[in-house]
């Protein structure tokens, strides 16, 4: 496929430098936990924000030069499931006003982007199957329940870690009590949870429209079922068992483990129809 | 819960099986979804009056009260809706050239394949695959359209689906000079003369535009039918007696036998399906999506005697 050699160099210089700021905002945070710098946490957090608008720019580019969504391939999701959750962690600091959550999150949004490294940044044109406006829909729901589920994990950690801090009086500053904690990790999951739900939906009708099935117990479709059952689990047992606290967080981090392996591991050790490499 | 937990053990090991569609139509896997169904049932039946309770309640967004119970309802009906169409779906396939006509098995339909294109970018890579295709009934009834991938024909109640795409070539076999036989023969299919069923010539790959690269292999320069070249095995009583490449029109002897290829023409492969069910099973979704919705995002607001700030309903 022809792309713009100047939209190539463009996203080649940027995308090193988003990886480099999220790297560089994660070294800050954990000087911000660690040493209790609290400069170091505003430093980190304005690092977040040029970070994403980076980062952002990155994708908008590869979107010029392919001409299309850039949401089709290995790289592309990377990038996007990437940026699902550095989207999801700045509306929840924002709406918590909880940066010490950015110590768990900014490393993942690292290792995402970092994965992205390692794959093919090559722009190819689109396959048949893939040329649905449902694919938009599908991956775009998905983005934003990964975002989602990527915080709700961030903040189980934190509640984990708030464990070993909780007499020091830079928890109480920083860290929300662990009702809160808990609150916000139930938010997290329920917004991914609804999302989820939508990407398996729209995910069922392309399949219908372009293999005739909604479902073909493809491995992806298999192991999103897997996570769907287990956030329901986590659900369930919060609405009606009273799961709370450290139960709570340990699920909300397992769950986040499935999502990880559903996209990582499903695409890289079972093949399927979603092998879009 | 211990059931859902059953569940995702199998999904593991379903993941895992090389043909995933037989195991989970299994009868253990279908005995796993009727438990869960009447498991969903039941906890439907013992919502509801909890539900209707807390929507009397409600002051205002009363429609959140049914949220877990639509949640339930609309689960329940995916699965019924899914385990129905187990039962209730067909599924058949036809494939041929352009211009010739297949019998969907008893359907009663007729497909006649009247084009096949496939539609490549400057790169060659494939931008469609278009397929115009003729479908009659036993009554005589006809409809024509075009079925592409993301973009099924409808006809007679069943979806036609762009599945695949192959080459065909003809092979004409001659005895002692004269034609005994031609055949349209697809790329991994076989053909033998008429009074020698003994002799059978394999067509295993076609190279559009044939060529050999530094270490020996061949391959296709372009999809574009520059330089034609198939290549075929010859068997005899079910023994390997040769295999080479065949460029089209020209002919291989075998004894008082010859024989041609010639015409290479791609085939396309049509998927027809029905599900009944399929209806159901969307509609069945969209509840569940609601469901969630009215359950996380549409709590009821009570009065100053309750209603719980993450979104529980009372029991």
């Amino acid at each position: 496929m022809t792309t713009d050699p100047l939209l190539n160099k463009i996203e080649s210089a940027a995308f090193p430098a988003v990886l480099a700021v999220y790297l560089i905002a994660t070294a800050f945070y954990f000087v911000f936990v660690a040493a209790k710098k609290e400069k170091a946490g505003v430093f980190a957090y304005r690092l977040m924000i040029a970070g994403f608008i980076a980062h952002t720019f990155c994708i908008a580019v590869r979107g010029v030069n392919a001409g299309r969504l850039p949401l089709t391939n290995q790289y592309e999701f990377a990038m996007a499931f990437a940026w699902g959750i550095a989207l999801c962690f700045l509306i929840f600091v924002k709406k918590y006003d909880f940066n010490a959550l950015g110590c768990f999150v900014a490393p993942v949004i690292f290792l995402v982007i970092g994965y992205a490294a390692m794959q093919s940044k090559d722009i190819h044109a689109l396959m048949p199957a893939l040329q649905s406006n449902w694919l938009a829909f599908h991956v775009c729901t998905a983005i934003i329940a990964y975002g989602s589920f990527g915080v709700a994990f961030g903040v189980a950690m934190v509640f984990l870690f708030r464990e070993k801090l909780q007499s020091s009086a830079f928890a109480r500053m920083h860290f929300p009590d662990e009702q809160m904690l808990d609150t916000i990790t139930y938010r997290a999951v329920s917004l991914g949870f609804l999302f989820l739900t939508l990407c398996i939906v729209t995910g069922s009708i392309w399949a219908k429209r372009a293999w005739g099935t909604y479902w073909n117990w493809d491995p992806k479709e298999t192991w999103s079922l897997i996570t769907w059952i287990i956030y329901a689990i986590y659900l369930h047992l919060r609405l009606n068992k009273g799961l709370r606290g450290r139960k709570s967080a340990i699920f909300a981090a397992l769950g986040f483990a499935a999502v990880i392996f559903t996209y990582v591991g499903v695409n890289t050790l079972l093949a399927g129809l979603h092998s879009y490499r | 819960m211990i059931l859902l937990l059953v569940i995702i053990g199998f999904c593991v090991a379903g993941s895992l099986v090389s043909s995933p569609k037989a195991y989970f139509s299994s009868w253990w896997m279908r005995s796993i979804a009727a438990v869960l169904c009447l498991n969903l049932f039941l906890c439907s039946v013992k919502r509801l009056p909890a539900a209707l309770a807390n929507y009397r309640q409600a002051k205002a967004r009363r429609a959140g009260a049914f949220g877990t119970w639509l949640c339930h309802l609309g689960m329940l009906l995916v699965v019924i809706g899914f385990a129905a169409g187990d039962f209730l779906s067909e599924e058949y396939s036809i494939y041929g050239i352009p211009g010739s006509m297949q019998p969907v098995e008893q359907t009663g339909l007729w497909v006649r394949i009247d084009d096949f294109e496939v539609q490549m970018r400057d790169d060659f890579t494939v931008e469609q695959y278009v397929a115009d295709l003729t479908v009659t009934d036993g009554s005589g009834q006809e409809a024509s359209g075009s079925a592409s991938v993301n973009h099924p024909m409808n006809a007679f109640g069943y979806g036609f689906f762009q599945d695949s795409t192959g080459w065909a070539n003809t092979i004409d076999i001659y005895k002692d000079g004269s034609l005994q036989r031609s055949d349209i023969v697809c790329v991994g299919e076989t053909t033998c003369p008429d009074d020698r069923p003994a002799l059978q010539i394999l067509f295993n790959k076609f190279y559009p535009d044939f060529a050999v690269n530094e270490t020996g292999s061949y391959y296709s320069r372009t999809p574009l039918l520059n330089e034609p070249r198939s290549l075929f095995t010859v068997y005899y009583n079910g023994e390997i007696k040769g295999m080479d490449f065949a460029a089209m029109n020209t002919a291989v002897r075998i004894n008082e036998y010859g024989f041609v290829f010639r015409d290479p023409t791609e085939y396309t492969l049509i998927v027809i399906r029905r599900d009944p069910t399929e209806r159901m099973v969307g509609i069945a979704a969209l509840i569940m999506l609601a469901g969630i919705f009215l359950a996380f995002y549409w709590r009821p607001v009570y009065g100053e005697e309750g209603g719980h700030d993450d979104g529980s309903i009372a029991e």
